[in-house]
């Protein structure tokens, strides 16, 4: 026979378990029932607290659907935002190759030096708007899964030579000197235009952060996969920073001292992992940095 | 190459950019603002080599005037290039005489795309 307060200990346990479960047995009746004062002071805490949680629980799910609810919206905002500025951007590009000709049907060659650097600079300027909004549009398209790749036969090579043919200026500009190392074609089943992405990402970091130093880059074929790397001898990375960097929004050198949207590396490694390949990178402060991407030929 | 170009997009600044870098390239150009004003122009005018469709315009936008003309046998015999921002629901626009420009797209890709669809469907080349 157990006694009044085992039997209410024994109670009050069954119902924290059944608290536990977001149940809860206790009614105001069953409290009135109970002759012993303090026993009755237990369970109607016990009820009170079930009512909290469960109320907690609700304002906890309603927060969590305004919240899907905001980054929705903002996602969605994203998307529309950055397709609208494509319109504008396209207009001013045609604008810009419309003056070109102009100049240099019509414009005395006297004046032609000047107005084809000022033009030359807007042209850059609008390419730079472009890929900005590049960028936004690949965080709207990864973000809400609609990233597709379209793979072709191509040679890695001649990607990236390509990429290079296109950078030479801006190299310059930046002060850096571009080496490629490479051996042979590789070929493979490749995106080309996202591989062109990734590597363009790479070597303008590079540029950016590589102060003015040597520049090296490669391809290789390693078995059934392809290996590209871009290396600098800029800044470098601290450790601290190096896992930082692949993330969205992140950037491990200071925003107030050096451009950019802090999109570019994770919009990379989202793109080389939907390729099924790695991105890494291994980096010494004040030394430099290399980045290895290395994807498979024939994914 | 000339012949005339329709031109359809509620941008006013874009129409007439592309008017003016158009002509200079040696085509005729004719600019209307959405879908509908571009069926009463081809009910009217004389047939174009081809039509530069925006999506994206209010009245009729450049979905619905494709169903239009694919209606018609005449009108779905004109090559049709599609300037657009946006990658989803332009699946489904491709046929042999259509192709899609992606904006941003500049001179050199927009006359290459152009010639090409403007010379498989001109006879007379």
């Amino acid at each position: 026979m157990l006694s009044d307060e085992a039997r209410l200990t024994e109670r009050v346990l069954r119902h924290i378990a059944e608290i536990g479960k977001g149940e809860c047995s206790i009614t105001d009746a069953s409290i009135a029932a109970e002759r012993d004062e303090s026993a009755q002071e237990i369970l109607a805490g016990l009820l009170m607290l079930h009512e909290d949680l469960q109320y907690s629980q609700q304002r906890h799910s309603a927060l969590l659907d305004e919240l899907r609810g905001a980054i929705r919206v903002r996602d969605d905002f994203l998307s529309v935002a950055s397709h609208e500025l494509r319109t504008p951007i396209t207009t001013l590009g045609l604008q810009i190759d419309g003056l070109f000709r102009m100049m240099r049907q019509q414009v005395p060659q006297t004046l032609q030096e000047t107005l084809s650097r000022r033009l030359e600079i807007t042209r850059r300027q609008i390419d730079r708007l472009a890929g900005l909004v590049g960028a936004l549009i690949d965080v709207s398209r990864i973000t809400s899964g609609r990233l597709q790749l379209s793979k072709q036969l191509a040679d890695l090579v001649e990607v990236i030579r390509l990429v290079l043919e296109r950078f030479g200026d801006d190299a310059l500009r930046g002060g850096s000197a571009l080496r490629f190392e490479r051996q042979g074609p590789v070929w493979g089943n490749f995106d080309i235009s996202r591989v062109d992405q990734v590597f363009t990402n790479l070597l303008s970091n590079a540029i950016r952060y590589g102060r003015g130093k040597p520049i090296v880059v490669g391809a290789v074929g390693v078995g059934e996969n392809a290996r590209f790397w871009v290396e600098d001898r800029g800044i470098g990375i601290p450790p601290e920073h190096l896992n930082r960097i692949f993330q969205q929004y992140e950037r491990a050198a200071p925003s107030t001292s050096y451009a950019g949207l802090g999109l570019g590396l994770w919009i990379s490694r989202q793109l080389v992992e939907a390729m099924g390949g790695t991105i890494s990178v291994r980096s010494e402060v004040d030394a430099g940095s290399v980045f290895t991407v290395e994807i498979p030929r024939n994914g | 190459m000339t012949g005339n170009i329709l031109v359809v997009d509620d941008d006013a600044d874009l129409r007439e950019t592309l008017q003016v870098l158009l002509d200079d390239s040696g085509y005729g150009v004719t600019a209307v603002a959405n879908g509908k004003a571009a069926l009463d122009k081809l009910r009217t005018g004389a047939r174009p080599i081809l039509i530069l469709l925006d999506l994206m315009m209010p009245e009729m936008n450049g979905w619905q005037f494709l169903e239009r003309a694919r209606a018609d046998e005449v009108l779905d015999a004109i090559p049709v290039v599609i300037m657009t921002a946006r990658r989803k629901g332009t699946d489904l626009l491709p046929a042999p005489s259509r192709d899609i420009l992606h904006k941003p797209f500049d001179t050199e890709k927009l006359l290459h795309t152009i010639a090409l669809h403007a010379a498989a469907a001109d006879p007379a080349l």
